[in-house]
């Protein structure tokens, strides 16, 4: 067992003072972006990444995987308090956790909350723990081709298995290359896209379109609303924690369905958001007193929960592994690494042996500082949302152009924050995905590339993706996958003379 | 009611058609076929280009045949009103930062003023206190600590705080 030694080693770089600091810091850090709406974790992530330039690699990813942990259990804390979920991924967990919270029973449901969390989170660390190898193992396996297939059947699950329309899911995934290939291209040295504009040549930086896409589109699509906080006070007392942790193994079927289905749209490009609300459907239709659910029933709390916390943390999987983000902030994350000069893949585990076990490690440590932080600051981040909406919006909206600047120093990646603020704003409004954008963004020009030498490598023929049968088998899962809404309509047509009970619809 | 769900749903779709077809029409600056070592640089653009066109004219047919939700607002004008509160001092501040190359202090303190003034209805000390004290925080978390500079205007060359 290689796995041991490495997590062991792994837990030497984590475990310094320094690196605890780091913890605490983007924990907290998370749990404040998680709970301010118009500032997720993508965002928080892209906020801090030209912060971390300067930083030891390691030291970096560890910062903003716990910025990442605490995030998510922010978003939690404000969709059982507030009914406003702070993240796109905690929307499920409003519809019983705020009904617990308006009975009084707030604490217990945001010990559920947090604790079925935790579980789920360590849960999924311990299937990347087990999976890192033999996945690096298995990527090694890999020359461009195979990558290609890879990226194509990571945009061909967003349409398959997306949920959104396949039409919009195109839109999005195809906007997010072509903005990737604005600028200089790799191969030729050409300038593409420019369209004379010097401003264009340097590209177009996803972060500078996260910040805009997540912050200001948030935003805009917040004060559309009439935006009230009317929280229910929580206090968090030891002695309820104790009993829910008491109450919790009563849901173990619950506690581990949601953490497998987590993983697997964690490792799958499904996301943290698409995992939480396909367990919340899976519980509400397994569980025993499903008429009970959006009631508040504890089970609905904790479903969503350990689905939406394996599924973040699993997303590392695939991207370090293979060098494909599971979810928006993954993508964001990987983004960073390449930006640090680390090149994502299996040959990180060889040549980046500190840094993959120090994160595995660290992701063990955070998330149980982020459940101690989260539990003993609850109050305080509640106050927070009690200061008017009419100052935080403003200074969210400074602190989005702040750090669009410090990603280049660039006054035209202003303008483009608003542009893409508004274009996050429709894409709201009219239900298009905005995760296949932002991956599409980031591994735009790996895929290109890849594509390319691929053609170089078998003189130009497509032949070149059906030449042995690991990348036939990916790229005919793709084709299948891209067709699956075509193939599903074409069966629903069929059966639709029988009253086919539908699944439940995210 | 400013739009409707189906409107907004076409009108985003022809945005989205649009986007297609700048993305085309921008890579046939480059040969957009392969040669013997394979696909031009303006090959990838051009299919992805391609990509939004199809996929836009999918949701355009989408919309344009959608049986539920047609007639419901997608934006009322009270909340295209609040929208336009919220992007117009936005707008100010990029004019005043970026166009007339103020810098981000000068533009940071005007846009704060402005919305909190106006908008939130604060008395002068209050607003006073927050967007000065904004712009002094980001001054000693940026420029001295994390030494980063942000961008700066004629003001600030004026005060030599260069």
């Amino acid at each position: 067992m290689h796995n041991i030694a490495d997590l062991l080693h792994g837990f030497q770089v984590a475990l310094t003072g320094y690196h605890l600091a780091l913890m605490v810091a983007g924990v907290l850090f998370g749990i404040l972006v998680g709970v301010l709406p118009g500032l997720g974790a993508p965002n928080g992530v892209t906020l801090l990444i030209p912060l971390t330039f300067s930083m030891d690699p390691v030291s970096a990813i560890i910062l903003l995987a716990s910025m990442y942990w605490g995030a998510l259990f922010g978003g939690s804390t404000t969709s059982i308090l507030f009914n406003i979920p702070g993240e796109p991924s905690s929307v499920a967990t409003t519809f019983d956790g705020h009904p617990m919270a308006k009975q009084g029973r707030a604490t217990e449901a945001l010990s559920y909350a947090f604790l079925s969390a935790a579980f789920g989170a360590l849960f999924g660390v311990v299937v990347i723990t087990l999976l890192a190898v033999p996945a690096a193992k298995f990527a090694h396996k890999f020359s461009s081709p195979e990558y290609f297939a890879v990226y194509f059947l990571a945009f061909a699950c967003f349409v398959g298995l997306g949920g959104a329309s396949p039409f919009k899911t195109l839109v999005s995934a195809g906007m997010g290359f072509s903005l990737a290939a604005v600028g200089m291209d790799t191969i030729s040295g050409s300038l593409r896209l420019t369209y004379g504009l010097p401003d264009l040549v340097k590209g177009v930086s996803f972060l500078v379109a996260v910040i805009g896409l997540f912050g200001i589109g948030e935003l805009i699509a917040t004060m559309e609303e009439r935006l009230e906080f009317r929280g229910v006070h929580a206090r968090v007392s030891p002695r309820d924690v104790l009993k829910t942790i008491a109450a919790l193994p009563a849901y173990w079927v619950a506690l581990i369905r949601s953490s497998l289905v987590g993983c697997w749209m964690g490792i799958t490009p499904g996301g943290p958001t698409a995992a939480s609300f396909m367990s919340y459907g899976l519980a509400r239709r397994f569980s025993p007193r499903s008429d009970r659910f959006g009631k508040g029933e504890p089970e609905g709390v904790i479903a969503p929960e350990a689905a939406d916390h394996s599924a973040g943390t699993s997303a590392m999987l695939p991207m370090l592994a293979l060098g494909i983000p599971g979810s928006a902030t993954a993508a964001v994350m990987m983004g960073g690494l390449m930006i640090w000069g680390l090149h994502p893949g299996p040959m990180l585990f060889v040549e980046q042996k500190s840094f993959v076990w120090g994160l595995i490690a660290s992701m063990y440590v955070a998330n149980v500082v982020a459940v101690l932080l989260v539990l003993f600051t609850v109050p305080l981040f509640a106050a927070i949302l009690r200061i008017p909406f009419a100052i935080i919006a403003p200074l969210i909206v400074m602190v989005c152009f702040v750090g669009a600047w410090t990603v280049s120093s660039s006054p035209f990646d202003l303008w483009l924050v608003l542009a893409f603020g508004v274009i996050g704003y429709l894409f709201k409004k009219c239900d298009y995905p905005i995760a296949p954008l932002v991956l599409a963004m980031v591994i735009g020009d790996k895929a290109e590339d890849a594509f390319r030498q691929s053609m170089i490598m078998h003189a130009g023929s497509l032949g070149a993706f059906w030449s042995n049968w690991l990348c036939g088998s990916l790229m005919t899962l793709a084709i299948l996958l891209l067709l699956w809404p075509l193939i599903a309509s074409l069966f629903r047509r069929r059966v639709a003379t029988t009253p086919a009970e539908m699944p439940v619809r995210e | 009611m400013l739009v409707s769900r189906r409107g907004l749903a076409i009108i985003t779709a022809l945005l989205a058609l649009g986007f297609g077809a700048a993305i085309v029409l921008g890579a046939l600056e480059y040969d957009v076929g392969w040669d013997e070592r394979g696909p031009e640089p303006g090959y990838f653009p051009f299919w992805m280009g391609l990509v939004v066109i199809a996929g836009a004219a999918g949701a355009l047919i989408e919309a344009i045949f959608a049986r539920d939700q047609t007639a419901q607002a997608a934006i009322t004008l009270d909340q295209a009103r609040r929208i336009g509160l919220f992007l117009l001092p936005m707008l100010g501040f990029l004019v005043l930062t970026v166009a007339l190359k103020l810098g981000l202090y000068v533009g940071m303190i005007a846009y704060l003023f402005t919305v909190m003034l106006w908008q939130g209805n604060y008395r002068l000390p209050a607003t006073a206190a927050v967007s000065f004290g904004t712009a002094a925080f980001f001054f000693v978390m940026f420029e001295h600590w994390l030494k980063v500079a942000l961008m700066k205007g004629p003001l600030e060359a004026w005060l030599g705080m260069h």
